[in-house]
Order: C-alpha cells, then structure tokens, then sequence
C-alpha cells in the first residue's frame, strides 16, 4: 500500500530546492562573479524580471499539462514526431545535467580535502548511489531530498550566521562601476540557474496532486534568495575581486566560518550539503532521461539507468582538465542551458496557446 | 544479510582511506613568518609541541619551559621556500591550522600581492589567520611568545582578540581583510604591527621578552604605504576601528587634577559635502565613557569631564588625521567611502594622479558623549 504512495508537493518542492539550489547556490556563482564583479548581485536582481515572466509561463504550461508527461502532452496534441524530438533532447539534457554535478562534485572533493583520493573513488561512489536512488525510483529521491534537505538548510543558516563577524556590506558599493554589459552577463549566468525551475513541469506528473500557482511562487522567491545569499556574502567578506578569482566562492565561505576559540574550523559540514544537492541533482536528472522513455519491462529500465551511470563514472573523473571543465561550462554549457531552456518554455506555451484555438475553433465549428 | 553487505560497504566508505591523518604523524604549523631579503622569500614556521598546547591539571610545576620549535627555509617564491622545508622536516607538515602570519616590513613595502596569491592559491592556508607586519628579526620574535611557560596559543600572537578587549589599542586583523588592501582599488588597512619588549616582564631576575602590538602599517593597494605609532592612532580608534571595546583618555581638569576615562565602543557615521574641488568631510561619533580614575581631592563632575573628553576627542581626531594626511595614508578610510559613495567624484579626482584623499578636508566634528558611570566610586554630576 505504501509504496503507491505518490510523493506530496511539499516533497516535490524539498526535491527541488536541493537539485536546483545547488545550481544558484553553489555552481553558477562563479560564473556571475568572473562576469559582473561587484555588480553580481544586482545582476541576480535584475535576472528576477526575465524569471518572472519564465515563472509565468511555467505556470500556464504546468495548468495546461498538469499530471501528464510533456512529451506525453506533445503526442497527443501534435504527433509521434515533434514528442521523439523532444524526448531525445532532453535526455540529453539530462544526461549533461547529470555529468555536469559529477564533474564539479568531484573536482571540488580532490581539491579541497581528498588529494590522495583517487578521483574514480570518489565519483564511483557517488554513482553507485545516484544509480541506486534514481533506479528507485521518484518516491526514493524525493523523501529522501525531505530528509536531506532541513538539516542542509540549517546549515546554511549557520554559516551565514556566524561569518557575520567577517562581513562588511559596504563593500557590495560602488554598483554600476564598470557599466551596463558586466551586469547583463552576469544576469545571463544567473538566469541559466533559476531558469531550471522549469525542472518541475518534469516532477509534476509524478505527484500525488498538480502543483499550484503559489507553489512556483514559493519557488521563484526561494530561488533568488539562494542565489543573492552566497552571492553578497562572497562579496561583503572577501572583496569581488578576489571573491572572483577563487574556483569555489560557496565553499571559502565555509573554509572562514568557525565560533569561539576551541572550534576553528567547521567546513567539513559543507560536504553534507554539497553532496546532498548533487545526489539529489544526479539522482533526479538520470531519472527524468529515463521518464522520457517507455520500457516494456522494469528491467529495462534498470539496464538504461546502468549504462548512464557506468558511462558517468569515467566522464566524471577523467575526461577534462578542470580549467577546460570552467571554460567548457562558461563557453557552452551555462549558455547553452539558457537557450534550450528558454525555447523549451517558449514553445511549449506556444504550442499550448496553438492546441486552445484548435480546440476552441472546433468546439465553435461543431 | 544484504543489509549487512551494504551497511559493510557503507563503514568501508565513510573511513576516508587514502586521506587519513593521524595527529602524531603531522607537524602542525602554528605561526607563519615571511621576510623578503634581497629578491628572495625567507620563511619561518613555528611548530608546537602538542603536550604544550593544553595545559594538564597537576603539571604546573613552571619548571617545563614552553617548546617552541622554529624552522627557516629560503626560496624564489612562497611555495618554494615552503618547499624547501620538506626534507628535513621528518613527516608530513600541515598548515591549515596556522593562526597568525607575521610578515616583515621588507615584503609589505615590495612583495605583498604575490605573497598572498602564493599563500592563498595553495589552499593549505585559510584565510582566518590573524596578520601581523614586523621590523623585527622574525625568528626572536617566535622564540617569545608566552608569558608565564602558558600555553603558546594563549598569546598575543595567535590570540589578539582577548588583550584587545581589555586594551583596544591596534585592532587585530585577519588574512581575509588583508587581502582587502591588496585588491580593493581604494581601501587602507591597518594592520597591526608587533614588536618584543623586555622591559616589562622579569623572571628570576632575568627580563623577558614578550610580544607587543606597537603601531600599524597602512596597507592600500597591495603596498605598505607608512607607519603609525599606536599614540598617534587615536583619532582612528574613535573614527575607524571597526569594534573597539574601550580604551582610555587621560586630562586634566581646571584645577588641574589628571582624570581617566575608559571609552567605550564608538560608532562614527561621515557624510561628505563636494563643492567646487573641495570635499568636506563631517564625522559624528557617537560614544560612550566610564570614569575610572580621578585625582583624590578633586571637585570635577561629570559635566566637566564630558566637556573636556569631547574636545580632547576631535581634536584627536583632527591632529591625527592631518599629521596621517601629510603621509598620505587614509587612516578614517575617507578615500575608501568616496569611492564607494561618490564613486562619480572618485573617479574624476583620481584622474589627477593625486590621491582623491588629498582633496579631503575634516568639516565638522561632532563628539556625541555619554558617561555612563564613574565605576566604584561617586562622582556629583554637577
């Protein structure tokens, strides 16, 4: 009985805050800092506008699909091909979301604090555990990203908290120092992030009821502040500059975080959040490229989840250097998210604007 | 059984195999010194014996003496030097949990920016060590550390924050701020300068030599821009620092008693006023003050006392800002606010080739006093 359970919308929502957060919270942050400097942060408020309206159209596609896979909804309404495009672009897409947290993940353990740690340990057992989460299924990931996520959260609060003491908020002035065009790539960047709200018209269909406007709301405030957070704090305790040369600003916050004088050092906490977004994130990503896809049996399933995760292991450890792995994800990815991402939500609501005329002109014609 | 396999493969995972440390096989680095001589960086690293560093019940016999261990490599640059230090160090050395960071004048007047890439990049380092710059040799200086055979880590060095409440004289600061006066365009910090005095402290006759904070070396834009004696950094300390607890102001009155007061944290708000290539800059200090010390005999209220303190303090903060000014060095961080506040101007006066700060005159002075309370003794308020 209980495993027909489906999962609630406030587990929909925990799920989300980790697999995404870890985006704006910790992944793109470097991004916008190399790219706006001080004015990072007013690039992320900026990038609330375009979000909004890519709030808004979630909503209207999310009212349209609601317990229906999407390119279950493109099938119906415009044939086999157009949902075949889309179901291949997407697990793709999934499949580079997945790699992406590999890499990075595993990068960023080898160089902060396992350097004799082989990194194919480190992203093996990242697998194994991704593949087991994500072969379980939707109801796995999503009570355990409940579980995960309060304690992550409180942690967060926590360093914010006790660097205090280091922060300086002045420091996030001058704005507009060097223009207009650092801003607007920052705001790029930033977008990139909060535009994978979009990841939950994808969770939707799996849930016990469909989400409601207030909901993506909840989301789209969520989501800027996780970004603004380590953003300005990067910013009020080291300075921009130098915020923007380090490799993991999220992370130096923790490595300054320590209280009284007996304890100075409290950064291992950080691996608790970092590694619970991306088992999360990889979990959820491996998941959805294999939703897009029907298999006649379970077992099939499994085998395509196996093939991602074996696939996975050497892409995340060895294939790139890191410096290649930055520029690769500055260059490409983080750009090219942005464009799919975009024209995904463009026309999909498009697509559903088309289908109500058809169906109201043929309620009008009959 | 298959929970026991996994819960097996779980235990296996969690040790943390190839990075496993054990304390006793790492040499723990506590105190970094760094001296540039010629155009090569000369590195001192204090180690610590662990059965020093807490101090067991019973064992307070004073006779061990404190272990200090002090080790000297040279090299090319920062990782070099740290390089060199290896061979003959026996095991592993660890410098996460080095506490305080004495560099020479030497390396502050030349080297600063490539002595923190090298320090920072390497990520052994963090950036909560407390920062100090010197004149003295660096090795005597980490040779005299405690007071009374305590505990190294119970010292000025690696632990400025406790005198510092007791006695705000130079505001201890860390790495990270450091890293400020490198690479912020227009900021100044102050960082502590330490010195060994044996003048005060004997043991068996025989004096001691002990740290003490004697000044600051103001660092803007990756460079040691001047000294300031700590007497001459009142002004900074009522305008400036950024939490100073108390510190005292001795006067005297009419009659020519002497008083001490303790003031207690001030809060200073500037507002600048640009006119015509002059900017004006008025400072408010909002304070608070006990009077701990009067003269016996003395007939003085409070109202005087908060009389004389309020002038005593802007003129303070007048004297030492002009006698700072005439070195250029921003010591109320004026520069660094017009930036920040009228970045438009900054820039406009930075073209000049002139430091924006030399365009920048004292205007008001306003010394908002509260004394609190007169500690043991009554004092009539008028």
């Amino acid at each position: 009985m209980l495993s027909t359970l489906k999962p609630t919308i406030s587990q929909a929502i925990m799920t989300i805050m980790l697999t995404v957060g870890i985006t704006n919270h910790v992944f793109i942050i470097p991004a916008i800092l190399q790219s706006a400097l001080r004015d990072a942060w007013v690039a992320v408020l900026l990038s609330g506008i375009p979000f909004a309206i890519y709030t808004g159209l979630l909503i209207y596609i999310s009212s349209h699909t609601r317990n229906m896979r999407l390119h279950e909804w493109l099938e119906v309404y415009f044939g086999k091909i157009p949902s075949y495009v889309f179901r291949v672009i997407f697990t793709l897409f999934f499949f580079t979301v997945a790699w992406f947290s590999l890499f990075d993940t595993v990068m960023w353990t080898k160089v902060s604090f396992m350097p004799f740690t082989p990194v194919i340990v480190t992203s093996l057992t990242l697998m194994i555990l991704c593949f087991s989460a994500s072969r379980a299924g939707i109801r796995s990931i999503t009570f355990t990203a409940g579980l995960l996520l309060p304690l992550v959260i409180v942690l967060g609060f926590y360093v914010g908290i006790v660097n205090i003491e280091q922060k300086d908020y002045n420091q996030l002035f001058p704005i507009f120092e060097n223009g207009w065009m650092p801003i607007l790539r920052g705001g790029l960047y930033s977008c990139t992030g909060l535009f994978e709200l979009s990841f939950l018209l994808f969770l939707q269909p799996h849930l016990a009821k469909p989400l409601k406007k207030r909901h993506y709301l909840f989301l789209f405030v969520i989501m800027l502040g996780l970004t603004l957070g380590p953003l300005t704090g990067s910013i009020a305790e080291f300075n921009p500059f130098e915020a923007a040369t380090q490799r993991y600003p999220a992370y130096e916050e923790w490595r300054i975080a320590g209280f009284g004088k007996y304890i100075s050092q409290t950064d291992f906490f950080s691996t608790y959040q970092w590694l619970s977004g991306t088992c999360t994130r990889i979990s959820l990503a491996l998941f959805f490229a294999a939703d897009m896809w029907k298999f006649k049996m379970p077992k099939q399933r499994s085998y395509f989840l196996l093939c991602l995760a074996i696939l996975l292991v050497p892409l995340g450890s060895y294939a790139l250097n890191d410096m290649t792995f930055l520029q690769l994800s500055m260059d490409y990815i983080f750009p090219g998210n942005l464009i799919l991402l975009t024209a995904f939500a463009l026309m999909f609501s498009l697509s559903i604007f088309i289908s109500t005329l058809k169906k109201g002109s043929s309620i009008h014609d009959s | 059984m298959r929970n026991v396999i996994v819960f097996l493969i779980m235990i296996t995972m969690l040790t943390g195999c190839w990075d496993l440390k054990e304390v006793q096989t790492v040499n723990f680095v506590t105190a970094l010194g760094i001296d540039y001589v010629k155009d090569h960086y000369v590195i001192y690293a204090q180690l610590l014996d662990f059965s020093k560093i807490s101090k067991q019940e019973g064992a307070s016999s004073g006779i061990e003496k404190s272990d200090t261990w002090i080790g000297k490599a040279e090299g090319g640059t920062i990782s070099e030097a740290l390089n060199h230090m290896y061979p003959s160090s026996q095991q592993q050395t660890l410098w996460t949990h080095v506490k305080a960071i004495v560099m020479s004048k030497a390396l502050l007047d030349k080297e600063l920016p490539d002595t923190l890439n090298g320090l920072l990049r390497s990520r052994d380092l963090r950036y909560t060590p407390w920062v100090f710059g010197t004149e003295q040799d660096i090795s005597k200086l980490f040779s005299s550390v405690a007071l009374l055979n305590q505990s190294s880590l119970n010292s000025e060095l690696m632990d400025p924050e406790e005198l510092y409440k007791q006695y705000s004289s130079v505001e201890p600061q860390r790495l990270l701020k450091l890293v400020n006066g490198v690479k912020e365009p227009a900021a100044s910090l102050l960082l502590p300068s330490i010195t060994v005095t044996d003048s005060v402290w004997e043991n068996d006759n025989k004096p001691q030599s002990l740290i003490k904070l004697n000044g600051v070396y103001v660092i803007s834009r990756g460079k040691n821009r001047g000294f300031i004696d700590q007497k001459q950094l009142n002004g900074a300390r009522w305008v400036s620092y950024k939490y100073m607890h108390k510190y005292p102001l001795r006067f005297e009155t009419k009659e020519g008693k002497k008083v001490v007061i303790n003031v207690i944290h001030p809060v200073s708000t500037v507002k600048l006023r640009i006119a015509n290539d002059n900017i004006q800059a008025n400072i408010n200090v909002r304070v608070r003050a006990n009077v701990v010390d009067i003269d016996a005999g003395s007939r003085v209220t409070a109202v005087e006392i908060k009389q004389i303190a309020k002038q005593m303090m802007e003129k303070q903060i007048r004297t030492d800002y002009e006698s700072a000014k005439a070195n250029n060095l921003d010591i109320y961080k004026l520069d660094d606010f017009l930036y920040r506040m009228h970045n438009r101007e900054w820039q406009k006066y930075r073209s000049n080739e002139h430091d924006a700060l030399s365009k920048i005159n004292l205007g008001e002075v306003n010394i908002d006093l509260r004394v609190t309370h007169s500690t043991s003794y009554k004092l009539s308020n008028s």
